[in-house]
């Protein structure tokens, strides 16, 4: 087994740039493009995107680790707004793949804005056969707001932090009486963009492997709400939902990476031959 | 438009950002520091590389093996090896940049690990928050661990849930790599017999006429998801060069 991984031009000039892996074989390997986890760099976070580009690679895929716009050894575009930017990357990007690996399916992987983009892009490009989203947006089901209940009220360390939360935000209120300035970074999709994609996934036979970390609590809180929420039939068939509400949304903690990387192994190879073959041989 | 390649028989990932002036005789070598403190800053020293090209000097960032790029996993890895990783790094940009002067630059426990380095080219030690010894660096990841630990418990145990027993550390280092940390430490009385030394700092009482604040103070040994782009300390370092 020899992996290679070299470097990726793509772009207008050659201006944005990427980390190919290569496997031994490039026999109808389908292409998995990481993006970037908010600002990080494309190895990040924690070097995640690299062990999984390399694992996967080790089992038949070729790997993209990208840089977009504005993140890492890409400069930023300006007079454009981040979706304007992440789909005009997108299609640079394709271009330049399509140039060196013929035509492909492509997996789009992406952690918190990355999901954000991968929903986004898969909603118009059905080029993309198949997702990999950690911490995505996820409409909340019928039974999430009694659920979310639930475990607030029973739970004593939250009713014994209550005195000094509510001390907190009086403090806070007395102290400024300025608005909070809105600090949200991530751009996430439209409803609409999150019912297309779903839509062309499930239409195309596509692949789906989704994580929750308890970063989403606010929004998703049971394994299966996300399938239950869209409601679009044959969901459940193509999408495999983890939900693991012990672990931090950028996997700071190392055996909680591993676990990670452990299942997308075992998916990715239970999904190599569905995806198919396809392309050219560099 | 900078090149990247792995060197060193293909072990090590690099990337070299000629400087605009074709015939400069100056050379960066960048040692980053590790693990989450290089996540923070990668894009600052994106940027530090392309500015110090444009202003004439040839750079080259790399990254340790087990680490980043690079082949292999922290397992295999050592001080031994990230030592000969940066004198790899300096043979490859001097041969790349034609250059003859080197100027080493150290972040963190980069700076010393770059402290340990002796080459006839270096002319100068630049460091960036240099970590003085290792024991004291040894001690800052097992703060950032207890931060990520009291962050996951607290997360976990405020919404119900028991989860399963599992070490708490960003990264595991192993006993050798452990111990072959908290032996190194920054001699810079004697480095300064050999080279030049400036080192940028976060704080302004300075002790020895090669210290400068670089303007900015920033708490490494703390964990946070954010990035660190300091232009104060950037350009700080880049007029160094200038």
């Amino acid at each position: 087994m020899s992996i290679q991984e070299k470097a990726l031009r793509y772009g207008e000039g050659g201006r944005g740039f990427a980390m190919l892996t290569l496997p031994d074989s490039l026999d109808g390997a389908p292409v998995v493009v990481m993006l970037n986890a908010g600002l990080l760099h494309r190895t990040e976070p924690y070097r995640l995107n690299v062990l999984a580009a390399r694992r996967l690679a080790a089992l038949g895929y070729v790997c993209v680790r990208v840089d977009l716009s504005g993140k890492g050894e890409t400069p930023a575009r300006e007079a454009l707004t981040n979706r304007e930017s992440v789909a005009l990357d997108w299609t640079h990007l394709c271009d330049a793949l399509e140039r060196h690996l013929g035509k492909r399916p492509f997996i789009v992987m992406g952690l918190c804005s990355g999901a954000d983009n991968g929903i986004k892009l898969a909603a118009k490009d059905a080029r993309i056969r198949g997702l990999i989203l950690m911490d995505a947006e996820s409409p909340p089901d019928t039974g999430f707001a009694a659920r979310r209940w639930i475990s607030r009220a029973t739970s004593w360390r939250r009713w014994a932090h209550l005195p000094s939360w509510i001390l907190r935000r009086l403090k806070a209120r007395a102290k400024s009486g300025e608005k909070q300035a809105d600090l949200r970074l991530r751009d996430p999709p439209w409803p609409a963009d999150l019912d297309m994609c779903i839509k062309n996934m499930v239409a195309s036979d596509g692949r789906i492997l989704m994580v929750f970390t308890n970063h989403q609590s606010d929004r998703y809180n049971q394994q299966g709400q996300f399938c239950r929420a869209m409601k679009v039939p044959g969901l459940e068939r193509i999408c495999a939902e983890h939900y693991w509400p012990e672990v931090s949304h950028m996997y700071p903690v190392e055996n909680h990476r591993f676990r990670l990387l452990a299942l997308l192994e075992v998916w990715a190879r239970d999904q190599l031959s569905h995806f198919g073959s396809g392309g050219k041989s560099v | 438009m900078f090149e990247a390649n792995f060197f060193d028989t293909g072990r090590l990932f690099g990337i070299y950002h000629p400087a605009e002036d074709a015939d400069s005789d100056r050379l960066l070598v960048v040692c980053p520091p590790l693990f989450d403190e290089y996540r923070r800053c990668y894009r600052a020293l994106a940027e530090l590389a392309k500015g110090c090209a444009a202003g004439g000097t040839h750079v080259f960032r790399f990254d340790y093996f087990g680490t980043g790029e690079s082949w292999g996993t922290l397992e295999d890895a050592s001080v031994e090896i990230w030592l000969r990783d940066i004198q790899a790094a300096i043979a490859e940009g001097l041969a790349l940049s034609g250059a003859r002067r080197v100027y080493l630059l150290g972040v963190r426990f980069g700076g010393t690990l770059a402290a340990q380095i002796q080459h006839p080219g270096i002319v100068e030690y630049i460091f960036w928050d240099l970590v003085n010894s290792g024991e004291n660096y040894l001690a800052c990841l097992a703060r950032v661990d207890a931060e990520v630990e009291a962050i996951q418990r607290q997360s976990v145990y405020y919404d119900n849930i028991r989860p399963p027993p599992v070490v708490c550390e960003l990264f595991h280092l192993s006993q050798p790599l452990r111990q072959g940390v908290g032996a190194l430490h920054a001699d810079l009385p004697r480095l300064r017999t050999r080279a030049r030394v400036y080192q940028v700092v976060g704080h302004e009482d300075n002790t020895a006429p090669d210290v400068h604040y670089g303007g900015y103070h920033y708490d490494w040994p703390t964990y946070h998801d954010g990035l660190l782009l300091p232009k104060p300390v950037l350009e700080t370092i880049a007029r160094r060069l200038a």
